[in-house]
Parts: C-alpha cells; sequence; structure tokens
C-alpha cells in the first residue's frame, strides 16, 4: 500500500496535475484580489458582521461630524442621509433641518449628540458622555441625531458586501491552503521515479544554476512590471450593495491572472530545478560561476604547480624554476617600487639582483634543456635501434630457414641424378624433393607476410589500370585454371580503373585470391572474378562455392595458416589470405571477406584516381 | 663445355660442394672459395670463365668483391644470394653482377643461366665490338632485324610473324613499357579493342620460349595492370 502511494505520488501525470492546479489556484487569487479590489466592498465585512461595531462605522461617524461641522461653518461639506442637525452660532440659529427648537431636542431623542466648539458630547436617555474631543473649535454648536434608517441602509450594504466578499475569501483561503501543499509534495517529489530511489536529473537541471535564477528573477520583474503597469486605471467602484466591474476594470484582472500563471508556471519551473540541484548536491556544481572558478582553478594549479609535468622530471624542474622566477622577479619590482617612494637611493639594489637572478635563471635552464635533448636523442636512438632489431631479425631468420633448405634441395637434386637409386629410393627422393619445394614456398611466404606487416617493405607505386591488371593476371595463370577444370566467368567495366598501387604486389594479391578459389572450389562449380568502378571506389571481386563447409569467420580465416579444410592435406602454405590482406592494405587498399553458406567472397578495394 | 673454369664463391661448404658437384655433372671444372678475399685470390691464380657469388660472407661481402672483380674482368657474374628483395636484386645488378639467381635455388635453372652465361661470354662475346645496324643486343637477346629472326645465347629461336612483331617493337624500345592497345596497334595494325588477353597470351608464349624461367622472367617483363616491357640489360 506504501510503495503503491508511492509510486503513484511519483507518477509524472499526478506531478503535472498537481503543479497545473497551482499555477491555476495562484492566478486565480491574483484574480480575485483584484476583483475584491475593484468592487468597491470594504473589506472590513469580513471581520466584523456588524456595522456599528466596526472600525468604519467609527471612521464614518467622525466623517459625518466634520462634514457637519464644515458645512455650518460655511465650507463644503456634504451631509448624508439620514442625519438631522440643528446648528447655532453665538445663539443665532445659523441652519436647521429640525423643524423643533433647540430645548425640545432633548424631550424627543432618546440619543443625540451635540458638538459644541469642538467638544462632541453624546446624549443618552438623559446620560451625556464626552466622546470625541479633538475637533477643532469652530465656535458653533451643532445638534444632531443619526436615524436608524441610515443605520439600516449602512448595515444592509454591509450585510451585502460581506456575502459578496466571504465566499471568495474562503476560496483564496482554501486555495492558498491547497497550493502551499502541493508545492510541498511537488518539491519533496521532484527528481525522483518510479521503481527507484536515485535523483534524476532533466533537461532543465542542465542549465547553469545562474540561468534559472536569472529566469526566476526575470519571470518575477515582468510580473512586477506587467502588473504595475497594466493595473490601476480603474478605480474601485462605490459599493451599492451589487457588484458593478467595468470592463477596463475586467480586462485588469485578466492580465493579472494572465501574467500571474505565467511567472507562477516559469518561477515554479525555476524553483523545482533548484530543489532537484539541492537534493541531487549540484547546485553550486551546476553553476557557471562554479564551473569557471573551477576551471581557473585548474589552470592556474596546472601553470604554477604543474601538475601534468610531474612524470618527467627535467621539465617539471624546468616548470618549477621558471615559476620561482616569476615570482622572484616580480617580488623585486614591488621592492624597487616600494624602495624608490622610501629610500630612494637603495631601489638600485634590486634591479641588480634582478640581474643575477636572470643570469643564474638563463645559466640552469641551458643545463636542463640539454639534459633534455641527451634523452631525447637517446630515445630517438633506441627506437631506430629496435627498428633495425626487428627488421634484422626478421631478414636473419629468413637467412636462417633458406641456408639449409637451399642445401637439403641441392643435395636431394643431386640425389635423384644418382643413377644406381632403386625405384623405392627413387620414390623417397621425389617426395623430399615436394616438400622441400613446399617448404620453400612457405619460408618464402612468410617472408613476404613479415615483412609487410612490419612495415618494411618497399613499395613502388604507380598510377595502373585494376581492369588490366586483373585480365593480365587472369591470362598468367591460364595454365593452373585449366588444370584445375573450373570455368572463370569474368566481368570487367567497359572503362578502365585507373588506380593508385603496386602492381607487382597486387598481382601477388589477385594470384592468391585466385589460387585460394582454384584450390577451394566444388567440383563442377564457377569462379566469378569481376571488377567494378563506382565514384570513388575501384573494387576487384572473387566469388566461389566452397568445397567443405566453412565453419569459420571472417577473422579467423585472415589468421596466419589457417587451413579452412583443417585437414591441411593439400598444397600450400596456408598464407595466401593473410598475404592477400596485407599486400592489400600495404600498397593503401582496403581487403574483406565475405562469407555466406558456401558462397566465399573477397573484395579488394582501392579508391579510383581520376 | 670442356675447360670451363667456373668458381663457386659461398661460404656455407655445403652449398658449394653441392653446386660445384651439379656443374661437374654438366661437364664443368669448378673452383671454391669461401669467401669474398678467397675469391679475389682464386681469380689471380686460375683462368675462371664465369663467378657463383654468395652475398652474405664473411672478411669480404659478395657484392664488395663484384665490384672490385668488375674493375678487372668481364666474366659473368652470377649473384646467388638468400636476398630475395627486389631492391636486393636492382643492387647486385647495379654492382656489376650479370644475373641474380635467389636461394633455395632450382638447380636446372641454375644449370641453365650458367650455360646461357658462358655461350654468350665465349661465343658472343666478339659480337658485341662488331655490331652491325640491323642486329639489336640486350643482355643474351640479339634482334636481326634484317633476317627477322631472334637469337638467344646465339641459338636461334622460332617465332611466329606475330610474336616477332611483338619483340621487334619491344627490343627496339627497350626499358619502355607498351600497353596492351599500344602493342596491337603496332603489330596487328588493327584498332585495338579488348585486346589484353590476346596480347598476354601472346606475350607468354614469347616468354616460354626466350626464358629460362618464364614464371620468373628475366627480359620480358609484364608491368602489372599497365603493359609490357624489355628489360633494358648492357
Amino acid at each position: 500500500m506504501d510503495t503503491k502511494l508511492r509510486s503513484l505520488s511519483r507518477n509524472s501525470f499526478i506531478k503535472s496535475i498537481a503543479f497545473i492546479l497551482v499555477i491555476v489556484m495562484i492566478s486565480s487569487i491574483a484574480g480575485i484580489i483584484i476583483y475584491g479590489y475593484y468592487s468597491g466592498i470594504n473589506p472590513e465585512v469580513i471581520f466584523t458582521k456588524n456595522y456599528v461595531n466596526s472600525e468604519t462605522y467609527t471612521r464614518d461617524f467622525r466623517d459625518i461630524v466634520q462634514s457637519l461641522d464644515m458645512a455650518l461653518s460655511g465650507s463644503d461639506g456634504t451631509i448624508p442621509d439620514g442625519i438631522s442637525y440643528y446648528g447655532t452660532r453665538s445663539g443665532q440659529v445659523i441652519a436647521s433641518s429640525l423643524s423643533i427648537s433647540e430645548s425640545e431636542i432633548a424631550r424627543i431623542y432618546q440619543l443625540y449628540y451635540h458638538l459644541d466648539n469642538g467638544v462632541l458630547t453624546k446624549y443618552e436617555n438623559g446620560n451625556q458622555e464626552e466622546m470625541l474631543t479633538n475637533f477643532s473649535p469652530s465656535g458653533s454648536s451643532i445638534f444632531f441625531v443619526i436615524h436608524s434608517s441610515f443605520y439600516e441602509e449602512q448595515q444592509y450594504l454591509w450585510e451585502s458586501g460581506r456575502n459578496q466578499l466571504m465566499p471568495l475569501v474562503i476560496t483564496s483561503l482554501a486555495f492558498i491552503v491547497s497550493s502551499i501543499a502541493l508545492i510541498t509534495y511537488l518539491f519533496m517529489v521532484t527528481g525522483r521515479k518510479i521503481g527507484d530511489n536515485g535523483l534524476h536529473l532533466g533537461v532543465v537541471d542542465r542549465l547553469y544554476t545562474e540561468v534559472i535564477l536569472v529566469l526566476i528573477a526575470g519571470a518575477l520583474g515582468l510580473w512586477v512590471a506587467v502588473v504595475f503597469t497594466g493595473t490601476g486605471y480603474g478605480s474601485p467602484n462605490k459599493w451599492i450593495g451589487e457588484v458593478v466591474i467595468h470592463s477596463r476594470e475586467m480586462m485588469e484582472i485578466y492580465i493579472v491572472t494572465g501574467i500571474t500563471a505565467f511567472t507562477t508556471f516559469f518561477v515554479g519551473l525555476g524553483l523545482l530545478s533548484l530543489a532537484r540541484r539541492i537534493k541531487g548536491k549540484v547546485l553550486l556544481k551546476s553553476s557557471f560561476g562554479y564551473k569557471v572558478f573551477y576551471r581557473g582553478f585548474v589552470l592556474i594549479k596546472s601553470l604554477i604547480i604543474g601538475e601534468n609535468l610531474k612524470g618527467n622530471p627535467p621539465t617539471h624542474t624546468l616548470h618549477k624554476r621558471q615559476v620561482n622566477f616569476v615570482l622572484v622577479s616580480f617580488g623585486l619590482v614591488f621592492l624597487t617600487m616600494i624602495l624608490m617612494f622610501t629610500a630612494y637611493p637603495l631601489a638600485f639594489i634590486p634591479p641588480a639582483i634582478e640581474i643575477f637572478v636572470i643570469y643564474l635563471y638563463f645559466k640552469s635552464n641551458k643545463e636542463t634543456y640539454e639534459e633534455i635533448n641527451k634523452g631525447y636523442s637517446e630515445s630517438l636512438q633506441e627506437q631506430l635501434k629496435a627498428e633495425r632489431m626487428k627488421i634484422n631479425l626478421v631478414t636473419n631468420v629468413s637467412h636462417d630457414l633458406k641456408t639449409p633448405l637451399t642445401s637439403i634441395i641441392s643435395y636431394v637434386d643431386l640425389l635423384s641424378r644418382e643413377e644406381d637409386l632403386s625405384d623405392t629410393a627413387r620414390d623417397y627422393v621425389k617426395i623430399i624433393s615436394d616438400k622441400a619445394s613446399r617448404l620453400k614456398n612457405i619460408v618464402a611466404d612468410l617472408f613476404d607476410l613479415a615483412k609487410s606487416t612490419s612495415g618494411d617493405i618497399n613499395l613502388d607505386l604507380e598510377r595502373l589500370d585494376l581492369k588490366k591488371l586483373v585480365q593480365q593476371t587472369i591470362v598468367d595463370m591460364d595454365d593452373s585454371i585449366k588444370d584445375s577444370g573450373f570455368i572463370v566467368k569474368e566481368f570487367y567495366p567497359e572503362e578502365s580503373v585507373d588506380i593508385y598501387s603496386d602492381g607487382k604486389k597486387l598481382y601477388r594479391v589477385i594470384q592468391n585470391l585466385v589460387d585460394n578459389a582454384l584450390k577451394y572450389s566444388l567440383e563442377g562449380s564457377r569462379i566469378y572474378v569481376e571488377v567494378n568502378k563506382d565514384d570513388d571506389w575501384g573494387m576487384f571481386c572473387i566469388k566461389n562455392t566452397a568445397n567443405y563447409e566453412m565453419e569459420f569467420t571472417k577473422e579467423e580465416i585472415l589468421q596466419r595458416f589457417f587451413r579452412g579444410d583443417q585437414a591441411r592435406s593439400s598444397e600450400g602454405s596456408g598464407l595466401g589470405l593473410s598475404i592477400a590482406e596485407s599486400f592489400t592494405e600495404v600498397t593503401g587498399g582496403s581487403f574483406d571477406i565475405e562469407v555466406d553458406g558456401d558462397q566465399f567472397k573477397a573484395i579488394v578495394k582501392f579508391r579510383t584516381e581520376n | 663445355m670442356d675447360n670451363i673454369n667456373i668458381l663457386v664463391v659461398d661460404d656455407d661448404k655445403e652449398i658449394a660442394t653441392a653446386i660445384e658437384k651439379l656443374l661437374i655433372i654438366e661437364g664443368f671444372n669448378v673452383e671454391k672459395a669461401y669467401n669474398g678475399l678467397e675469391a679475389m685470390e682464386a681469380l689471380v691464380n686460375k683462368s675462371i670463365h664465369l663467378i657463383i657469388m654468395d652475398i652474405m660472407m664473411p672478411k669480404l661481402d659478395g657484392l664488395s668483391a663484384t665490384m672490385r672483380i668488375r674493375e678487372k674482368k668481364n666474366i659473368p657474374i652470377i649473384i646467388l644470394s638468400a636476398k630475395s628483395e627486389d631492391s636486393d636484386k636492382v643492387l647486385g645488378l647495379s654492382m656489376g653482377a650479370d644475373d641474380y639467381v635467389t636461394k633455395p635455388f632450382n638447380p636446372n635453372e641454375l644449370v641453365a643461366r650458367v650455360k646461357s652465361h658462358i655461350r654468350r661470354y665465349t661465343k658472343l662475346g666478339d659480337m658485341n665490338n662488331n655490331n652491325n645496324s640491323t642486329q639489336l643486343q640486350n643482355g643474351s637477346l640479339t634482334l636481326d632485324k634484317e633476317a627477322r629472326s631472334l637469337y638467344v645465347d646465339g641459338g636461334l629461336i622460332k617465332l611466329t610473324p606475330t610474336e616477332y612483331g611483338i619483340i621487334d617493337l619491344l627490343m627496339t624500345n627497350p626499358g619502355i613499357v607498351f600497353s596492351a592497345e599500344q602493342i596491337y596497334e603496332k603489330v596487328w595494325e588493327e584498332p585495338a579493342y579488348s585486346v589484353e588477353n590476346t596480347v598476354m597470351v601472346h606475350i607468354r608464349r614469347i616468354r616460354e620460349k626466350i626464358e629460362i624461367n618464364p614464371k620468373e622472367p628475366k627480359y620480358l617483363k609484364v608491368v602489372w595492370g599497365v603493359g609490357y616491357k624489355i628489360e633494358k640489360f648492357k
């Protein structure tokens, strides 16, 4: 159950919904606030149920008194409905909305007020109570009565406002609480995924932290700008018991809601990304400043400490000396400047020391350079020596194999010339002779291969026609093709196939491949030889059907001495394909083999010359 | 082949002996030397008509010995070496050797080459001097343009008119490579179209007639992917 809830909470769909809800709610709150503002409803209605208990009433009452005073003093001042007054100055009635005399007021009204030269007194059922005193004395005396109609109207407006505003306030409060809950949820689950406990960073998290901060600040700045420039053109409407919103004011509500949604979206994305970074402990590392600082640190470290030179003592010494030299020189320049201002005659000492330091620097550098040069030429010598040894080895081994073989072949030949040999002995001599000549071929092939793979091979590169070369080779091999009984089908392009290679080596390649096909083809099958050309490549391709099951990979068959038939009964050194591959590559071509069932295919490719 | 003295120089005594026996069977007289210095001594003491020389030998190697001998003598020198690179062959021939055979060698081929050089040295040696304009000489090949015939070491070779035409073209321009098309147009005197095979077949036949070892031709060479030429010799 717990894991189910956990995985549900990590569902990205749920997360998206929560995010959208937060945006909707926050922008709604913003809209509601503007709506409330323009509705003209006194916000105090939320806190106080009755008008007479409200702060507003106290304020209104004071306004009434003031406006009465002003109206009677001759200044402008409107007296609200539902209020009767009786004003005198120096015993003379100056204004009155009451048709009774001063003395009758106390008799008719249980509750009335008297403002006398800045002092307000409340009379209720014969009790008098001094209320507000801080009115400016105007020298007039005003009696006034606030009729219940005034209270009834104000209370009606109060209550209708309260009925309008209360649901909005409650909704807003609910939105705020839910938003906080959802935001907390989002911050908790962001970066987590179903099925593992790792932290996952998204596309946004690859941006530098500073970018995110700028994005957040920018969004907030935009919000402030839009709200301050785009609103305030209307004014709160007077509350008349129902909401009156003009179109201009309505537009402002839309603007504020929209920009709040927009801002919330970006700020939300940014904050969530920051949260993920904090969780993943990469807040600093993913910042541009950190990167610059870190790179700078590494650079300075490698410049000053010479970290990457440590494996190389002479260059490291050189580097350390260089750093020391720069520091000492800098110090001396600094010292010179100080001495110039403090003890002028002494200012000549540091430059003299500097000259000495420069001398030391150059002198020891020269020694180190010599050391480096010596080491370099030594290693070069060793490399050359090793290279020479390798080539000598090939040559020597080849010589050492060929010399005894020469004796064997020569003496077998002499033996075969002896006349008094028995038939059996003659047979034996024949066998020795055959095997000796096979050994001769193997040694020759081995030598060629060793030479070409060690890179010590003389190449005679020239521009040649691959088509011609293949035709010449096939005719050259006419005897062995006829002896084999196979039909070689040849396909050539109309035009020449000009490539750049070594003709003699390439002839060996083609010869080896044709030989290979003649040796290992199924009886009665045909061998296909094809020369092709496209824009970039000249290609030779030979296909044959094997007379045995080719249970080997491309890599295996190119191995030295690999024999497809395993029995190793037939003639040949087993080096044919290796030589073909090596010679092709050493002369600048590429060699490939394809095995498809019983089909064997070898491809030799060269870049065409134009 | 009586009274022909051949000097065999090889530091491997068994090989020297084997060659000695082989040549004695063929009726030559043989002297042996086991390094370059001994070879020089033998030359002073005996009348030698041909030298078979190894390269890698102690004291004085075959190439240096060849160079020194060439300063004084004009006798044929066949280098017999385990070094089989083309560059080795070129070096050997440029040092003044007349032929280059690689070890392990085919005894019959060696004998054939020895005979060829002896023939040329003994019988044709004078012909070089009174060369007339209709005769072209290249190594052991002699082309008589007037008689339309080819001699190898003085022996007449039977050639078909086409074969002669090819040899004539190549011998007249030794060392120059001709493509199959060029050869066809010049010899057949027809426009060439898909003639590589035709020309190559003729080249092979000629090789079989004039070369000691047609598989490793000395004179008539294929320049793979380009054409054909006759190697230029002194």
